[in-house]
């Protein structure tokens, strides 16, 4: 007899094998071992065994977090056939609720994009209209979420790269506080930044990943063990700040008819970030200087690509030219800029200094607001090969950089359509570790308001 | 940023840039530097740098050994026995 979540898993990749040609939202499909973990999980149901808080659900997982005896390429050449040796700690608790792998996700090379157009492996398509596309850099993981292959996905986010592909792609997508999250088996970007979250169709199963994933693990030492209270306050107090109006007319008016919906015990009261326009610019400088550093581990020794040269040293130029793409090589060299000598005080210590008073800001507004609403990006999906100039792409990251800045919590949830469908996000942010409170109220939210 | 310090940075983040390409990367390059001029603006004279947590994590450096050598072995490009193969380093 086929046990029902064979049955159930092996269906969720024949629609994949499918349908997935036109998105390709997936690098790979892990069918062995899904299907493997799918019998499993029969068995289990057959032994009457105890079942975990994720018992066969699919999951997709972005390129950048390793699966142990899988492949994980961070969607560049320079990783081509590396198989990792283990398992990222977000892996682990996924598989031991018993959700089930089905395979990895497309992303911007390294994480370094809003469009999961810089893939060395092609790009992803918006599932809403696959002329679009799917905002970056978790594209493949929104996409597979939005095109209904899986139910939750997870991404990373270190300047918007969950947030802004689920506002494009019509999905919700969670960037939890720093540290409430282990990036132990995550591919490390901007150290200072990173934080794993996850993608669904809703905010309560995005809570039901959460629960699974958050918590410390003595692997990343910047993880740490909290108890998220979900539970609201009898008047939820909503912050919109000024400087987040500044975004396109149909953008502008789906956050304004939100704000309308918001539930009876939501107040929401005008405020300022006032430094949010400096954001990008400290982002843009600070990202890339952990990048430069986090990327050096890549030289063709101990795996993934190598191209040998004259000698040890040229073989790293070699290798990591021919391995990286040009945003990659583009933001490596910002970085190794911006931390050189003679530069230094000028780029990275001021990008710092300017850091803390973004954040600043932030203690400021939640000293007097529950939450921060807003866009989740100024603009809906853009054309694939719109944008093709650098700064026009970073400026793309204006609303969900800050968070990141901060530390803080922030999701985006779907809340109306812009031209040609295509959907506009809602980002509702938290103070620090306020998780918790931010999906409940999130949820609540969701309820309230309708569109279309 | 002319195209030599362009080269500059390139050698020290150990890059090769094909010749084509460096005028490009040169131009959108300042672009960039040119916007981050901006934070300028920012008045941060008694402003300490960013830090989200005041105080060193210490622990104790224990070695613990990885149970599956032979995975870590199995990606390196190329091997000799147990070790990791690199083109010679020393002169002779």
């Amino acid at each position: 007899m086929k046990g029902q979540i064979k049955e159930k898993i092996a269906g969720c990749i024949g629609k994949i094998k499918q349908a997935d040609i036109k998105i390709h939202s997936f690098l790979e499909i892990f069918e062995h071992r899904a299907i493997e973990k799918a019998e499993q999980l029969d068995e289990k149901v057959k032994n009457g065994d105890k079942q975990g808080r994720l018992f066969g659900l699919p999951v997709a997982i972005k390129d950048n977090i390793v699966i142990k005896g899988e492949r994980a390429t961070c969607g560049s050449k320079i990783l081509e056939g590396f198989i990792s040796p283990y398992d990222a700690e977000v892996v682990k608790r996924l598989e031991r609720e018993d959700a089930v792998i089905i395979g990895r996700t497309n992303m911007d090379e390294f994480a370094f994009g809003s469009s999961t157009e810089t893939s060395a492996w092609g790009v992803t398509r918006n599932p809403v209209n696959p002329e679009f596309v799917p905002g970056g850099s978790s594209g493949g993981s929104a996409a597979s979420v939005a095109a209904g292959f899986v139910p939750v996905a997870l991404g990373s986010d270190t300047g918007g790269s969950i947030r802004q592909p689920a506002s494009f792609c019509g999905v919700c997508g969670f960037k939890p506080s720093y540290g409430a999250v282990s990036r132990y088996g995550l591919v490390a970007f901007g150290s200072s930044l990173d934080q794993i979250g996850p993608f669904a169709g809703n905010v309560r199963d995005i809570k039901k990943i959460f629960e699974v994933i958050r918590g410390r693990d003595e692997k990343d030492e910047t993880s740490v063990e909290f108890e998220p209270v979900y539970a609201l306050k009898e008047k939820v107090v909503c912050g919109i700040p000024k400087e987040y109006l500044n975004c396109s007319e149909k953008v502008k008016s789906a956050v304004k008819k939100t704000i309308e919906q918001l539930p009876k015990n939501f107040e929401v009261v005008e405020i300022s970030l006032p430094h949010t326009e400096y954001a990008v610019g400290v982002y843009y400088i600070i990202a890339p200087s952990e990048a430069s550093s986090n990327l050096a581990r890549f030289d063709g020794i101990r795996y993934g690509r190598r191209i040998d040269g004259s000698d040890l040293i040229d073989g790293y130029f070699k290798t990591r030219g021919s391995g990286f793409g040009d945003e990659v090589k583009r933001r490596i060299m910002l970085g190794t800029f911006a931390l050189s000598s003679g530069y230094y005080d000028a780029y990275y210590l001021k990008a710092q200094k300017v850091r803390a008073v973004i954040k600043r800001d932030f203690d400021i507004a939640f000293k007097k607001v529950d939450l921060i609403i807003g866009p989740t990006s100024p603009v809906i999906a853009f054309k694939i090969g719109e944008i093709t100039d650098p700064l026009s792409m970073y400026l793309q990251d204006i609303f969900t950089i800050p968070a990141n800045l901060a530390g803080i919590p922030a999701i985006s949830i779907p809340c109306g359509r812009g031209e040609m469908g295509l959907p506009v996000g809602f980002q509702i942010m938290a103070a620090r570790f306020n998780d918790g409170f931010l999906l409940e109220a999130a949820e609540k939210i969701e309820e309230a308001i309708s569109y279309e | 940023m002319d195209r030599d310090g362009i080269l500059r940075i390139a050698k020290l983040a150990r890059l090769e840039i094909e010749d084509g390409k460096i005028e490009k990367f040169t131009e959108e390059f300042n672009k960039i530097l040119s916007y981050f001029e901006k934070l300028g603006e920012v008045n941060t004279k008694d402003i300490s740098p960013f830090l989200l947590k005041n105080e060193n994590v210490l622990r104790e450096d224990e070695v613990i050994r990885f149970k599956d050598r032979d995975r870590i072995l199995g990606n390196a490009p190329d091997r000799q026995d147990d070790f990791f193969k690199v083109k010679k380093v020393i002169e002779e």
